[in-house]
């Protein structure tokens, strides 16, 4: 069970890297590109190289740029908060606090996970599309990457509310 | 339940949650949801919720912060810090000042291409802080000028809080670059003048002595002068092509970050891994900032509804006659809300709901970026978070506390000087965006 568990984090920490990564970078890599073409093609060529690329970076990359990271940000302890109190805790108590804080905030993205998964089967559901220069693109391909992202985020939580409680339980008085 | 009940309630949440050690950008998502639900019921959320979460993260203005950061991340991985200071060394010619003063042009150099006063900070303290200590500041000295040098990225554009700034309230980033170009330089020779005032220097020590192993190496020395020419050919392409009109903020963050791409790649400092790895650290800072961002936005739902911002407006409508004491206790604010917290979330708490004040004062938007964006700055010195102190003293193993006494110091000097310069002289920060082509 134990194995079995270490595996099916580890194969979600190289998920997150993966999309972080290579889905974000190459997303980042395209955005580059189509502005200093785009921008290449208005002064050196008199012509829009990238029609439609402001739509593609406002509403495909950025966002999927966002979302394909935030589980990696999450994960890495990236995401500021204002720790000196907890901190400031002996080990018993800082596991304590630790477990509630995550466990409201996992409350919190489930709240959020329910949300942004029906918002996102609305958009599947009614078509909803994106404008890219003159035509149409389907947007819930983008849309999806939101649950998902939180999804994500929000198992990575629950193991952190595992651990804390585990901590907060087996430590002694005395380790304290 | 009562309104006020209710707000009350929501506040006591945020203060609570956010002193606990919560997540930042869950505390906003969290005090949102709560005050919305309790205000019109839990049924309204549905309607907010996808909606401000995919379209905030879908905003153009906000789509130039990984570019500026993919720019500085390039930069940092091609070692070009260190080719900085190595520049600045030699140009020091082993004097004990110059070197203080070419570390602290160095930090400012590097935050016109970087953005983040924390990677800075710890960067010119591993590598600065112990040549300074060789030509005799004491440790606490050389971290904490470190430390200052680090912090000058967060007012030096292209400063990512400004990017946030400009977005939230529709002011041109493009013009808060370039106005924050001046209050930089100024903030510089504060500094400057600080560190002749105020240095701390070892007993006995000697000046103008070359130190044992010291090394002239043609090689290294030439490496870092081509360091040196590529970023200012690269601050030329960035703000050249934004004050001549050429192009727009983003454009240049694009072509900023294209340049570092290839000049980087033909100096042969970074390769495909660096490059990677660039790429995923642009994306998880860029993921972390929109998530704050995402969360202000639906705190700013309920912080509409509720008019708060309105009722703190009607609060203070007594000192609205007196403009200037009002924005004085705004710049104040922030300030004092910077000691406390990441800058970036400093500015999307507090500019929803100061808006309505700043429309009331009338004051120029412009120039309250710039002046808010330096404030802001000022808490990167300043206990108890001071994130470039804290970086700098954990990059060189000191203790933070002593350092943050000398940087309180230079903190004060800036607060006081360059703070009455713009707002007795508001042209530092308007005349020149008033000339952008």
């Amino acid at each position: 069970m134990t194995v079995g568990w270490t595996r099916a984090w580890a194969w979600l920490e190289r998920l997150e890297g993966g999309i972080a990564s290579v889905g974000g970078g190459l997303c980042l890599l395209a955005m580059l590109l189509m502005t200093v073409t785009s921008v290449f093609g208005r002064y050196v060529l008199g012509a829009d190289l990238v029609p439609g690329g402001y739509n593609i970076i406002e509403r495909l990359l950025f966002p999927l740029l966002v979302f394909w990271g935030l589980p990696l940000a999450h994960r890495e302890g990236t995401f500021p908060r204002f720790g000196m109190a907890q901190d400031a805790l002996p080990p018993r108590a800082h596991a304590a606090v630790a477990a509630l804080v995550v466990a409201v905030e996992a409350l919190v993205f489930g709240l959020l996970l329910w949300h942004v998964a029906t918002f996102a089967w609305q958009g599947y559901t009614s078509g909803r599309q994106m404008q890219i220069g003159t035509t149409f693109w389907p947007l819930y391909p983008a849309l999806a990457m939101v649950p998902l992202s939180f999804g994500l985020m929000l198992l990575e939580m629950v193991r952190l509310v595992v651990d804390d409680v585990r901590t907060a339980l087996k430590s002694r008085p005395s380790d304290s | 339940m009562p309104q006020a009940l209710i707000i009350w309630i929501v506040l006591l949440w945020f203060v609570l949650f956010l002193g606990l050690g919560q997540h930042v950008a869950t505390v906003l998502f969290a005090s949102g949801l709560l005050g919305l639900a309790l205000w019109t019921g839990p049924q309204v959320l549905s309607g907010i919720i996808g909606t401000n979460v995919f379209f905030t993260a879908s905003t153009y203005s906000l789509s130039i912060i990984p570019l500026y950061l993919l720019m500085a991340q390039l930069l940092l991985r091609g070692g070009v810090v260190v080719d900085l200071f190595r520049v600045g060394y030699r140009l020091a010619g082993h004097r004990r000042f110059p070197l203080g003063l070419a570390t602290l042009v160095s930090g400012g150099l590097l935050g016109a291409v970087s953005g983040s006063g924390a990677a800075t900070s710890a960067a010119l303290a591993t590598l600065a802080a112990p040549q300074l200590q060789r030509f005799g500041y004491t440790q606490r000295m050389s971290v904490a000028i470190a430390a200052v040098a680090g912090s000058l990225s967060a007012i030096i554009p292209p400063s990512l809080i400004m990017i946030i700034y400009g977005s939230l309230t529709s002011v041109s980033i493009g013009h808060l670059f370039i106005g924050a170009l001046m209050p930089a330089f100024l903030c510089i020779a504060v500094y400057v003048v600080c560190l002749w005032l105020y240095e701390e220097v070892e007993p006995g020590a000697t000046d103008g002595r070359a130190a044992d192993a010291d090394p002239d190496d043609s090689a290294v020395t030439s490496r870092s002068v081509s360091a040196f020419a590529f970023v200012v050919v690269l601050m030329a392409v960035v703000f050249g092509g934004i004050y001549g009109g050429v192009v727009t903020a983003g454009e240049a963050g694009a072509l900023g970050a294209f340049t570092a791409l290839v000049g980087m790649v033909a100096l042969r400092r970074v390769d495909t891994r660096g490059i990677a790895m660039a790429l995923a650290d642009s994306v998880r800072v860029t993921a972390m900032l929109m998530l704050i961002v995402i969360g202000s936005q639906v705190f700013g739902r309920f912080l509409s509804l509720s008019r708060l911002p309105h009722e703190l407006l009607a609060l203070i409508e007594p000192l609205l006659s007196t403009p200037t004491l009002v924005v004085a206790l705004l710049l104040g604010a922030f300030f004092v809300f910077g000691l406390f917290l990441e800058s970036a979330a400093v500015m999307v708490l507090l500019v929803p709901v100061l808006m309505p004040i700043l429309e009331a004062t009338e004051v120029d938007l412009l120039w309250f970026g710039v002046m808010a964006s330096f404030m802001i700055s000022l808490g990167l010195l300043t206990p108890p978070v001071g994130l470039a102190a804290y970086a700098a003293s954990t990059a060189s193993g000191y203790p933070v506390g002593p350092v943050f006494r000398k940087t309180s110091v230079f903190a004060l000097f800036a607060a006081v000087l360059v703070s009455a310069t713009m707002i007795w002289f508001p042209a530092v920060v308007t005349w020149l965006p008033s000339t952008v082509g």
